[in-house]
């Protein structure tokens, strides 16, 4: 699927009761969108879906404490967890919501989870291989775009 | 197939039993079935992979992949491998057959087919090469201290070459191999998992090519090399003399940069300079491959960064002249060059560029004079290239232009951004060049200079940039000072790790020693982080009594550390030897084909066997073991990909960085799965289940604290002995605890008994036990553990049910379960012994 | 010892104990939980072998500095009362105190109490408790006893006070003994006290010293009754058993026999296993039934006897690990000795390596034995072979290594590789030195090879006996045979 909008994507992860897990990558920690680090996102995206946060790098410890739940885990081995043999300590998500990946990393996960899970990736570059993924855009319009899509979670 | 019969002792084997097609090679056979002895044919039916092909090893290749999954992470869905195509493979199979998961193989092996062609290629030219100046029979001697050359060679063909005509045999089979494998690649019907075997196959003919290179360097060409020096001087040799970075090279002198993977050039140029007393006028440098090779035979020789950064040596103006020959990082070397006013000598049949013209016929003052008015030009003799690049550099030194960018100037062009974060989004290391663009249209290019910490210099920016910025030139310029202050100095390579050397190495170390493992770190430099994370890696494991061997160009980076305390570089700090906190240099890119025979010699020492086309015998019990990981930190290419492919057939796990992600395909497993998780006791042939390790062969991580802490974790392997087993699970709870200020939630499954766990956290971990896992505990001892089934039980019984009692001989080969005890059974010692004793036939 | 003088020697020491000069005493955690509470630094195996120059110490105890007058000395006490669990003393300055660079004597004197502690057991204690120090961050440790010499790092300095290095050194043994029930101890540091360290070394400790190892000297196969056997190195080569006893420390040199016996009692589920003796069948060789009996089933049934100290008749079985390997050269009738580091070649016309690639893998290799560079120090060495007058080769660095347990006389008529290494060369050597084996040849001019049998197999019964004959022969020019043969 290609990209799509930010209040789309509140949209998709809004509908139902689909259970999400947010994965934290180590850009998380990294990168600060103008003063504020993206790690601040991924856990305010979590509280607004009520979702636990698999942290994968060093995330873990920036996330312990702020959501509901989280663990450090790691990124390669989520997909083969969720296709063979998912264990707690989160219950197995519909969705996972990707946020703080290289493009390339973040391309070759959700590739190895298609039609396992459904996933989304909120990076500035587009991830067609996701079911869902933000357009290619500027830092600008990436904060926005997740601000936006926060605010339209609820 | 009725075939030739070989008697050894009162056991009588059938060659074409033992060798699939025993035709041409009854010999070779012969020999090995001799060196097995009567007793280990009476123990197993012998397997010998003679010139293997891929499915000569299937038996381990299946194995492997039964226990780990394949994670192809190829987005591809439509096939356009033959003129049928394309074929849509989302849904169905395509016209030939092939399926989505098998045509997503076939790219990881066309992945790996490129590497092997690459190391085939250059292995062959350097071959031929010799051969035309020293003949065929011109012997392999790589010194008194190994006594067993080219072990990869053996591993896949059976014996020990002992001349260049041998070594050409072993080369010209992994010449058809890659023919054979090309045509699975491309037209290739079989299954996803043939086609894994296959790429894996790939790998270990790439450790083949390597050698072959590897071999000719030490043995005909000088370089340093161990098995020519005896083990008590390792310690600190070869010495730590050879300076490295971009601010070592004193570029008020006449220049000569020298990269890619033929060192000829160089050692012609080396040889000449020498002749003529120029050492000290002329500053010889290397980069990349020819970077780390140089400084094996010219002690003068100087090492400026990884060939993954090699656009940032020229840029920064330091090459007078550029001797170029195949790259693995391919660039525009001929366009960066331009832009300083640098000369390009191309070297070799390979190093063809486009506009440079192949004038090597040209008598040499034509040379110089062709190359006065040009700016590059190629040259297919190395001894022409090397002589030219001595001949012209002074010249070319008062020709250049090159002049880093001012701040005043850099300011300037920053205002040329339009923050449209194209760069941004191109940029593998997500770096922030609109922010920093910004800081210094506003005055302050310190930001830029904080990107010259974690930039790659791959360029990707400013190829996409719209408008234009010279961005690498920016960043360069606003880190003059940084690149003035690269300043350390790295041991240089030493090639193999001895024989000799093992034996004292394994006795105290693997067996039964304090050391965690053996940790080979490799790469082309392209980090996600700073280029200091690697000597901080290194320090991590050495500091925890591993022993740590470098090859490859990530050596000059793991060189990047001083401690201030001692006065010390890292490469001073540590001992140079194979023993507990041992940091040793291999040598360049080729040195990696020391890494697989380094593994097999602990096991050729502690089991006895030779390698010799015995490849399950050897390297299932390297697998369930030894505790040996390679690390590969930096670019994911191809060469990177193969051997990691190679390693993991070898029973080696792979950590691989960031950039890993990439990978065609990941080798891991399920920790959670027990049906994955069992071994055959080697003696009764019964099941037996064992701990989840090594949990993962080939697993990419995203940051430094994952790679140590993963690298720690697959130490554990089902057989190692007691000491190992509690370093390292001390090692993994340790890393991951302070990495991750939580215990990981499988630690608990490496536990035997309370002896193995760390002395000052022994109470902690055994209340943990308790609490988290249900064991119960009785003072310091663990009474009742839980098995993985649920039932709480004493440890007798925990020990007879989960893991190999220490002192159990196992194997995860069903052929190798043992088929009859030998009691009082009659043996044949081998042909030498028998030849000196006279030993009595009964 | 007469158990009343040692009761009198017991009753000294804890007079000495009391009469020390007063320090800082502090109480230690005794609960098993919080035995470390309050340590910052660390022990593991990754702090052993620290090295650590001058300049880069904040505090030398012990040493050269000293003539080495400082001790570390470990007492087991036997009875309850006389210890105060967790109790440290501290006379003197405490490590913060202390200047960087400053080199003091000191003594550590650490007392344990266990009702199954035996005095025996004083090597594992010392193991144990060291560890502590030898496995501690920012810790050199060099020597032992009254040579002992320590160093402080001084980048670790600011982890480290005498109290708690004290409290580890009993946390540590109490976790990895648990036949410790008790620990005090009192640390003296200080110029002042040097006299005191040397008086106490003179009069308790070397006194103490002495008996104990006394009794391990004496200590030999003949007392025990009981052999422990490891299997560890099954894992590597399938029906290799080492056999542990007093007089025959595994060829890997980790364990002894009190350290097998220790391991076995602390985890039976481990890898060392109890052989009881039995009757003996060969007291020069040291063969047992009950070793046999115990190898037999644990080798899987692959063979039967085993002559502890003969690398000719029906020797050990080797894994992959031993340091040296002595072999049978038939030409001379006489015993070679290799260690790995020589790399040159041997008699038999193989190197260490082939010939450790032969020799490994559990196979019963008559005339070959795997050996630790420790096993030639064993008094029953090759005994059942003729001991040290069947030895007539041996690398020149190892010969030189191993000079001291080499008898005197026998010293120069080991042939080394500068005299021969062609057999027809070692004879000639052989015959020119008058090296005993040549008086097992025919004439003393040629030598009567055994015919050994080949890996696994068995020995002709007449066979055997002349090998036997032939170690009686040298073991009686050695006057080392036995007064009741
Ligand atoms: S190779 Fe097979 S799948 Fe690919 S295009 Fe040809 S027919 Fe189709
Ligand atoms: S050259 Fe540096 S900044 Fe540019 S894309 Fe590559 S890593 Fe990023
Ligand atoms: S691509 Fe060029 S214009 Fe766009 S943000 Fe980067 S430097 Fe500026």
């Amino acid at each position: 699927m290609a990209a799509k909008e930010p209040l789309e994507i509140a949209n998709f992860l809004k509908e139902k009761k689909r259970k999400v897990l947010v994965m934290s990558g180590q850009l998380c920690e990294k990168l600060e969108l103008d003063g504020k680090p993206l790690l601040d996102y991924a856990v305010e995206l979590a509280n607004k879906l009520d979702a636990a946060v698999a942290a994968t790098g060093n995330t873990v410890n920036a996330v312990r404490g702020k959501v509901k739940a989280t663990k450090k885990m790691w990124a390669a081995e989520i997909p083969i967890y969720l296709k063979y043999n998912w264990k707690e300590p989160f219950e197995r998500p519909e969705v996972l919501v990707l946020i703080g990946y290289t493009p390339d990393a973040a391309r070759a996960l959700v590739t190895t989870m298609s039609g396992v899970v459904e996933t989304v990736v909120l990076d500035s570059v587009e991830v067609p291989e996701a079911t869902a993924s933000l357009n290619t855009m500027t830092i600008d319009k990436w904060k926005e775009s997740l601000e936006e899509i926060i605010k339209n979670l609820g | 197939m009725s075939g030739k019969k070989v008697k050894i002792g009162e056991v009588e084997v059938n060659l074409a039993d033992a060798v699939r097609d025993p035709r041409g090679v009854e010999d070779i056979a012969e020999d090995i079935l001799q060196e097995m002895g009567e007793r280990r044919l009476r123990q197993w039916d012998p397997k010998l992979n003679i010139f293997a092909h891929a499915s000569d090893i299937a038996e381990w290749d299946e194995v492997l992949l039964d226990k780990y999954y394949t994670i192809f992470t190829s987005a591809k869905k439509s096939c356009e491998g033959c003129p049928q195509g394309p074929c849509d493979l989302s849904a169905k199979n395509g016209l030939c057959g092939v399926g989505l998961e098998a045509h997503k193989a076939r790219e990881g092996l066309q992945d790996a087919c490129k590497a092997l062609a690459r190391q085939l290629t250059h292995a062959r030219d350097l071959l031929d090469y010799v051969i035309k100046i020293h003949g065929k029979e011109k012997e392999i001697n790589l010194g008194p201290y190994e006594e067993f050359p080219m072990t990869n060679v053996a591993m896949l063909c059976g014996f020990y070459p002992k001349n260049l005509a041998d070594v050409e045999r072993a080369l010209s089979y992994a010449e058809a191999q890659l023919a054979e494998l090309l045509y699975a690649a491309n037209d290739g019907k079989e299954s996803a998992k043939d086609l894994v075997e296959k790429t894996m196959h790939a790998g270990s003919l790439t450790f083949l090519a390597m050698e072959v290179a590897e071999t000719l360097r030490t043995c005909i060409f000088d370089f340093y090399n161990a098995g020519k020096v005896p083990p008590t001087e390792y310690a600190d040799w070869p010495k730590v003399q050879t300076p490295v970075g971009l601010g070592v090279v004193d570029v008020s002198k006449p220049v000569i940069c020298f990269m890619g993977n033929d060192f000829l050039p160089a050692w012609h140029a080396v040889r000449l300079i020498k002749e003529r007393g120029l050492e000290d006028e002329i500053e010889v440098c290397g980069i990349g491959a020819a970077g780390h090779d140089i400084p094996r035979f010219y002690e003068k020789a100087k090492v400026v960064t990884s060939a993954a950064k090699a656009r940032l040596a020229i840029r920064a103006g330091i090459p007078d002249v550029v001797v170029v020959s195949e790259l693995c990082l391919p660039f525009d070397v001929v366009e960066e060059a331009r832009r300083i006013g640098a000369k390009v000598i191309a070297c070799g049949y390979k190093a063809d560029f486009e506009g440079v013209e192949d004038k090597t016929e040209l008598p040499l003052e034509e040379l110089v004079k062709y190359l006065e008015e040009n700016d590059a030009v190629q040259i297919t003799m190395p001894e022409k290239a090397g002589e030219l690049a001595v001949e012209i550099v002074k010249r070319a030194k008062e020709g250049k232009t090159a002049a880093l960018l001012s701040e005043d100037e850099i300011k300037e062009k920053a205002t040329a951004c339009k923050a449209c974060d194209s760069c941004f989004n191109a940029c593998p290391n997500r770096l922030m060049l609109s922010r920093a663009m910004k800081a210094a249209r506003e005055g302050n290019i310190k930001k830029l200079s904080e990107i010259y910490d974690e930039c790659v210099f791959c360029a990707k920016c400013e190829h996409v940039c719209p408008n234009g910025l010279p961005i690498l030139d920016m960043i360069i310029g606003a880190s003059a000072e940084k690149i003035k202050n690269d300043k350390y100095m790295m041991r240089p390579g030493r090639g193999l790790i001895s024989h000799i050397e093992w034996r004292d190495l394994t006795f105290g170390f693997v067996l039964g020693g304090n050391g965690p493992g053996m940790v080979f770190l490799i790469g082309c430099g392209k980090y996600p982080g700073a280029e200091k994370d690697i000597a901080e890696m290194v320090r991590y494991l050495v500091d925890r009594n591993c022993l740590v061997a470098v090859a490859g160009c990530v050596a000059a980076d793991a060189a990047k550390y001083f401690d201030e305390e001692e006065r010390k570089y890292i490469f001073e700090k540590y001992l140079a030897a194979g023993v507990l906190r041992g940091f040793v240099n291999l040598g360049g890119c080729t040195a990696i084909s020391h890494i697989p025979p380094a593994t097999y010699k602990g096991t050729m020492i502690g089991s006895g066997y030779t390698p010799k086309a015995n490849w399950s015998q050897i390297v299932d019990y390297q697998y369930t073991r030894l505790p040996l990981v390679v690390l590969i930190w930096g670019a994911a290419t191809e060469e990177m990909f193969s051997v990691a492919m190679g390693f993991a057939r070898s029973g080696v796990s792979v950590v691989i960085g960031p950039e890993g992600f990439k990978f065609k395909t990941w080798l891991l497993g399920d920790k959670h799965d027990r049906s994955k998780w069992q071994m055959f006791d080697g003696i009764t042939g019964k099941i037996r289940e064992v701990e989840p390790c090594p949990v993962h062969m080939i697993v990419p991580v995203e940051t430094k604290e994952e790679a140590l802490t993963m690298i720690i974790k697959l130490f554990h392997r089902p057989l190692a002995l007691r000491d190992p087993r509690l370093a390292s699970l001390e090692a993994y709870n340790e890393a991951h605890k302070n990495f991750f200020g939580e215990y990981s939630d499988d630690w608990h499954l490496y536990v035997r008994s309370e002896h193995e766990i760390h002395v000052m956290r022994r109470m902690e971990m055994l209340r943990l036990l308790e609490k988290e896992h249900g064991w119960e505990v009785e003072g310091v001892r663990v009474k009742k553990a839980r098995l993985r089934d649920g039932r709480l039980v004493d440890m007798g019984e925990y020990v007879e049910n989960y893991g190999i009692q220490l002192g159990r001989y196992s194997t995860v080969v069903p052929r190798l379960v043992i088929k009859e005890m030998v009691g009082g059974a009659v043996a044949a010692p081998s042909k030498e012994i028998a030849k000196m004793h006279g030993t009595p036939k009964e | 010892m007469a158990k009343k003088e040692e009761d009198e020697m017991a009753k000294e020491r804890q007079r000495v104990w009391d009469s020390l000069p007063k320090g800082r005493v502090y109480q230690a955690p005794t609960e098993l939980d919080r035995l470390f509470e309050g340590v910052k630094y660390d022990i593991g195996p990754k702090w052993y072998g620290e090295r650590i120059r001058k300049g880069e110490y904040a505090l030398e105890v012990g040493g050269p500095k000293f003539n080495y007058t400082s001790t570390w000395f470990i007492e087991i006490v036997h009875d309850p009362d006389r210890i105060q669990d967790g109790r440290i003393e501290l006379i003197g300055p405490d490590i913060p105190e202390i200047p960087d660079g400053t080199s003091l004597p000191f003594m550590f004197w650490i007392r344990y109490y266990g009702e199954n502690l035996e005095d025996d057991f004083l090597d594992i204690l010392t193991r144990w408790t060291y560890m502590a120090v030898e496995g501690g961050e920012g810790w050199m440790l060099l020597n032992t006893r009254d040579t002992i010499w320590l160093r402080l790092r001084k980048t670790a300095k600011h982890k480290h006070d005498f109290f708690h290095l004290g409290q580890a050194m009993i946390a540590n043994t109490k976790i990895m003994f648990p036949y410790v029930e008790k620990g005090d101890a009192k640390i003296i540091v200080g110029n002042e006290y040097r006299d005191l360290i040397k008086e106490i070394t003179q009069n308790v400790c070397i006194p103490y010293w002495e008996r104990i190892d006394a009794r391990a000297r004496e200590f030999s196969d003949e007392d025990v009754d009981t052999f422990y056997g490891c299997a560890v190195c099954q894992t590597f080569a399938p029906n290799h058993v080492c056999v542990v006893a007093p007089d025959r420390p595994p060829y890997c040199g980790i364990i002894t026999w009190i350290g097998a016996k220790v391991m076995y009692e602390l985890d039976p589920y481990g890898y060392t296993f109890i052989m009881p003796k039995g009757e003996c069948l060969d007291p020069i060789g040291g063969e047992y039934t009950g070793v046999n009996e115990v190898v037999y089933q644990k080798s899987n049934r692959s063979y039967k006897r085993v002559v502890m100290y003969s690398s000719l008749l029906y020797p050990q079985t080797n894994c992959g690990c031993f340091e040296a390997g002595i072999f049978y050269i038939p030409e001379v009738d006489g015993l070679g000795m290799v260690d790995r580091r020589y790399t040159g070649m041997t008699p038999i016309g193989v190197t260490f390596s082939k010939l450790a690639g032969f020799m490994s893998g559990g196979m019963q290799n008559h005339g070959y034995c795997g050996m630790s560079f420790r096993t030639p120090r064993s008094r029953k060495f090759m005994v059942g072979d003729g001991g040290w007058y069947r030895i007539v080769w041996m690398p020149k660095e190892y010969k030189q290594m191993l000079a001291e347990f080499i008898p005197e006389e026998i010293y120069d008529k080991i042939a080394t590789e500068d005299d021969a290494i062609d057999p027809k060369d070692l004879k000639e050597f052989l015959k020119k030195v008058e090296h005993p084996v040549t008086k097992l040849w025919r004439n003393g001019e040629e030598a009567e090879p055994l015919k050994i049998p080949p890996p696994n197999g068995e020995w002709d019964p007449e066979e055997e006996k002349r090998a036997k004959e032939k170690a009686r022969v040298l073991l009686e020019m050695q006057g080392k045979l036995p007064k009741s043969e």
